[in-house]
């Protein structure tokens, strides 16, 4: 057996030492088993076989080593070849340029969009142990439905009842109004409790985070971030410990906050949490933000488990305003990025396979030019060079292209992460952290290393099948050696193929989807209107003050002489609101439905108010379906009304004229009787996206409130209503602040944005795809035929038509195309489940988009080969023939 | 070839041995490694791919050759004899050695 073994260990050998010394070899080594078997103790013949084994690998070992130093591979001669090939490709322009920007393309944006996924979803937070972190949520517990936010009274009763979370606390959204300029700015603020920075665990730039007592006496202490620090205060050092005029007192900068920290959200200030009376009863208003930290030790299931029975015990306690009430707790990592986590991988992968396309069609010229030097190489291993020299020398000029390629691709690199800033989302977290650094400058040069093997591969393993005697005899061209290539340069051009096939199918199906989704009925028209919100408080009328009711008319007798405003209203809510720039104010209550038996208690139906001006639905293009809208008597004298949705009418009066029925609102002190006079069209609160719910309209003027959402409808571009609206409210009020304002065009588009831009990233994507494929069977067909040249100018002379040649050259590259196609549909059949979640009412497989894409390709990559047809069918015969 | 002796010193000791074997005459694999085991006493036992390594170098080297089977021998094995060049290497290594010894004669590590 271990003789076995030993002959096996013979194949170590360099086969030229092999075939020389081999049998002689196993003889004596034979010859002195004999020996030692017969002479020997038992000792030195157990390990006879072991050391002529080890002596033999060693050997065998050490000669392959000295025959690769003698004839193939060593440093020095690495550096000459690469020398060699630098040479070699800028003689060669065309083939050169064509590759590197092939390469560089590929490169760059696989770079670029891995920096993205990079700095989006894998580099730490800004926040210690950020594992630990969760955001708090209220939900259904039925439904398993997550709420905006938590109540300040619910979050408390889970601080103290837990013992798993350490730190638990709520950000309320709050502003803090700052004079510029004799105008008043809103600035964003989060109005923390105690425990936040616990919870957050976030390190100050400068200063510190709250005392304790701090939290007990309201907001005279206050945190700015590092943005307002430099943009507002030319980042002052001695910013710390000075006082500010904000919000008509004085307020102490105690500590500035890293940049990169936004949560819940970005703002300008941190002030503390005082807790209030009026925080117990408002157990539903969960509009504010909640964290909380994990205690050391316990996981998150743990946590959650301990959330529930304390929620089970608030339900039980507090059974209308806690109904169905639970806490979701979700691992912030979760909580930022969980919704770009499969757009960006699906985009990532999408840039993978251009750059595999891209080393595809490299590996193609490569082999192209590889048959081209098939007489030279030939010659060389005929010379005495080893194929660990040749093979050399084609890494050489492979990696020189990678090289070249990897600069090109991070100068596209730090174009591309310019273009994402420039143009992607603002929704997307931490965009502005994108920057190129050393970790995507080493994920390029891996890409460039994976391009230099995978497009020296096939070369090369031709090499190590040289046909020498084939290339170097007689009449041969040398490029006429060119089957192996061809074969495998198809077989390359079929996967590109396919792999575009795959990118447009996915682009198809996202663009489908969006097209969906735009189709969606907003119920409302977006176009040329402005929303401009202020929180109008404190107009109590004392003391010949202004009242509300009279800032309310004169602001909007203000706005409507403006010109180009067709006409003006308020709303206490807008749809499409987003809590970027118009804040959401998004309230529901239970209501019952007068003279029908009530629910039992706890289980009245929801509704979302909101109160509007009487010409709101009017500017705003919500059709008024039945009875009327409101007018001018619906006063605070007139008797109470209210005007409800189809949703509502649809779930509530399926059988019923809703008209002339009335129902009772529970909000605020009493609930209120109202008349149903009108019902109105539905509109989506959330974007296309989201479903139209039951909602009910009072009038403003019976229902005032001080968050006024003002929408104006110009005649022209809705944001240059935007300075006009704005200096409006400040003629009947200075230091009214203003809290945002955006074109209602915009604020809809918000909700796309995200869309649109994976969208756009796939899109470009596929094309580049699709050309680099085109350019691949492109260059196949014309050498094809470039090889074929004889055999066509023969048939030429034969008599052999036009049409027909043609018609021959682009079967051939229709057979390729429908090859690629074929596989490329069945992949993206199977790949395409996983943009399950970005589409919408399309289906995965959805038929119409692969058929159609399969016929665009199709005629696409056979229209690439029209070219090389038609140089075919120009072949002059006689040049044809003598070049044979 | 051009090199000249001094080119090829210092030997390895499983090199100078083969040599020395030779240096008596030529002989087949197996009897090298038995010449080996003799004349160092047991002290260097050759692997049969250590010697065919080592054969193979000196092959390449020019050192030694493949050499005339004599005409009572087995005509299957193959003989291998001493070039002029490896005579005179192996000369040129055992006067280095000796005047390593003479060194070390010198600082009394032998005795003189």
């Amino acid at each position: 057996m271990t003789q076995g073994v030993y002959r096996a260990l013979l194949r170590l050998l360099p086969r030229s030492v092999r075939e020389e010394y081999g049998e002689e070899l196993r003889n004596v080594a034979d010859e002195r088993w004999a020996e030692v078997r017969a002479h020997r103790n038992r000792w030195e013949r157990s390990g006879f076989w072991f050391r002529e084994c080890v002596a033999l690998l060693r050997e065998g070992v050490r000669l392959r080593g000295d025959e690769r130093e003698r004839g193939g591979v060593s440093m020095d001669g690495f550096v000459q070849d690469l020398r060699h090939a630098v040479r070699a490709l800028i003689r060669r322009p065309g083939f050169s340029l064509v590759t590197v920007v092939t390469l560089g393309l590929g490169i760059g944006a696989t770079t670029a969009m891995f920096s993205t996924v990079h700095t989006v979803l894998l580099r730490p937070l800004p926040y210690a142990e950020s594992e630990n972190i969760v955001a708090v949520f209220q939900g259904d517990v039925t439904t398993g439905e997550r709420g905006a936010g938590v109540s300040a009274a619910n979050i408390r009763d889970l601080m103290q009842n837990s013992d798993l979370l350490s730190a638990v606390a709520v950000a309320e959204p709050w502003s803090l109004d700052l004079q510029v300029d004799g105008r008043t700015e809103s600035l964003r603020t989060w109005v923390v409790s105690q425990g936040f920075f616990e919870a957050a665990a976030v390190t100050p730039v400068l200063g510190r985070t709250f005392l304790p007592e701090e939290y007990l006496d309201g907001t005279s202490s206050v945190l700015m971030s590092e943005g307002t620090w430099v943009d507002r205060f030319g980042a002052d050092p001695a910013i710390v410990g000075s006082t500010l005029s904000l919000d008509g007192g004085t307020v102490t900068v105690v500590g500035v906050l890293p940049r990169a920290f936004r949560f819940p959200d970005a703002a300008e200030f941190w002030a503390p949490r005082v807790p209030r009376p009026d925080d117990a009863p408002s157990r539903a208003a969960d509009y504010m933000a909640g964290i909380g930290r994990i205690a050391p030790g316990a996981t998150v299931t743990q946590a959650r488990a301990e959330a529930e029975r304390i929620a089970s015990a608030l339900r039980e306690a507090y059974p209308r305003a806690n109904r169905d009430m639970t806490f979701q707790l979700v691992p912030l990592r979760e909580h930022l990025f969980g919704d770009v986590r499969t757009p960006l991988f699906v985009i990532l992968a999408a840039v993978g396979l251009v750059l595999l396309i891209a080393c595809a069609n490299v590996a193609g010229l490569m082999l192209a030019r590889g048959a081209q030097r098939e007489r030279e190489f030939a010659l060389r291993g005929a010379l005495g060079a080893g194929t660990g020299r040749l093979v050399s020398h084609v890494t050489a000029e492979s990696l020189v292209l990678a090289g070249a390629g990897c600069a090109l691709g991070v100068a596209l690199t730090y174009a591309g992460v310019w273009a994402v800033q420039a143009l992607g989302p603002d929704h997307l977290p931490r965009i502005d952290e994108l920057r190129v650094d050393g970790t995507v400058l080493a994920f390029a040069g891996i890409a460039g290393g994976l391009s230099a093997i995978l497009s020296g591969i096939a070369p090369s393993v031709r090499l190590s099948r040289p046909d020498l005697r084939g290339a170097l005899s007689d009449g041969s061209r040398g490029s006429t050696g060119g089957q192996g290539e061809s074969r495998i340069r198809a077989r390359l051009v079929v996967t590109e193929i396919a792999a575009a096939v795959v990118l447009l199918v996915g682009a198809g199906l996202l663009l489908r989807s969006f097209g969906m989704i735009l189709d969606k009925d907003l119920g409302f028209e977006p176009e040329n209107r402005l929303a401009l919100q202020v929180f109008a408080y404190g107009y109590s009328g004392d003391d010949g003050s202004m009242d509300q009711a009279t800032f309310i008319q004169r602001t909007l007798e203000e706005m409507s002489a403006i010109p180009g405003v067709e006409d003006v209203a308020i709303t206490t809510n807008i749809p499409a609101a987003n809590d970027g720039i118009i804040a959401s104010i998004d309230i529901t209550v239970p209501f019952t439905i007068v003279d029908r038996d009530p629910p039992p208690e706890g289980q009245e139906p929801m509704v979302g108010i909101s109160a509007v001006t009487p010409s709101y639905f009017d500017v705003m293009g919500i059709d008024v379906v039945a009875g009327r809208g409101f007018d001018a008597g619906d006063g605070p004298d007139g008797a109470p009304v209210v005007i409800v949705n189809e949703a509502l009418v649809r779930r509530h009066f399926p059988n019923q004229d809703p008209i002339g029925q009335s129902i009772s609102i529970r909000f605020g002190r009493q609930p209120v009787d109202r008349m149903i006079v009108g019902v109105i069209g539905d509109t989506r609160p959330l974007g296309h996206t989201s479903e139209p719910r039951p909602e009910a309209v009072r009038p403003l003027a019976q229902a005032l409130d001080g968050s006024l959402t003002y929408v104006l409808k110009g005649n022209g571009e809705a944001a240059r209503l935007t300075a006009p609206a704005m200096e409006a409210v400040w003629r009947v009020n200075a230091s009214q602040a203003v809290w945002g304002s955006a074109p209602v065009e915009a604020l809809v588009g918000d909700w796309l944005k995200e869309r649109r831009f994976s969208l756009f990233l796939l899109s470009a994507f596929s094309v580049v795809a699709l050309t680099l494929a085109a350019v691949g069977i492109y260059g196949l067909i014309s050498f094809s035929v470039q090889r074929r040249l004889g055999e066509l100018g023969i048939r030429r002379a034969l008599g052999g038509q036009t049409g027909d040649l043609i018609r021959m050259v682009l079967g051939e590259g229709a057979r390729l195309a429908g090859l690629g196609v074929l596989f490329g549909l069945v992949a993206a059949l199977f790949l395409s489940r996983f943009i399950q979640g970005m589409l919408f009412d399309v289906a995965p497989s959805d038929p119409l988009t692969f058929a159609g894409l399969a016929v665009l390709v199709l005629v696409i990559a056979t229209a690439a080969t029209l070219v090389p047809a038609i140089r075919a069918t120009r072949v002059d015969p006689v040049v044809a023939l003598r070049s044979e | 070839m051009g090199r000249s002796a001094l080119d090829f010193l210092p030997l390895t000791h499983v090199v100078y041995h083969v040599l020395l074997s030779l240096a008596r005459g030529s002989a087949h694999g197996y009897g090298i490694i038995k010449d080996v085991e003799e004349h160092t006493r047991g002290g260097l036992v050759l692997e049969a791919g250590t010697l065919y390594a080592a054969i193979k170098r000196l092959r390449d080297d020019g050192l030694i050759a493949e050499g005339e089977t004599p005409l009572d021998a087995d005509a299957r094995r193959r003989y291998y004899a001493l070039t002029p060049l490896g005579r005179d290497v192996l000369r040129a290594e055992s006067e280095r050695l000796l005047e390593l010894v003479e060194l070390a004669r010198g600082a009394r590590v032998l005795p003189a």
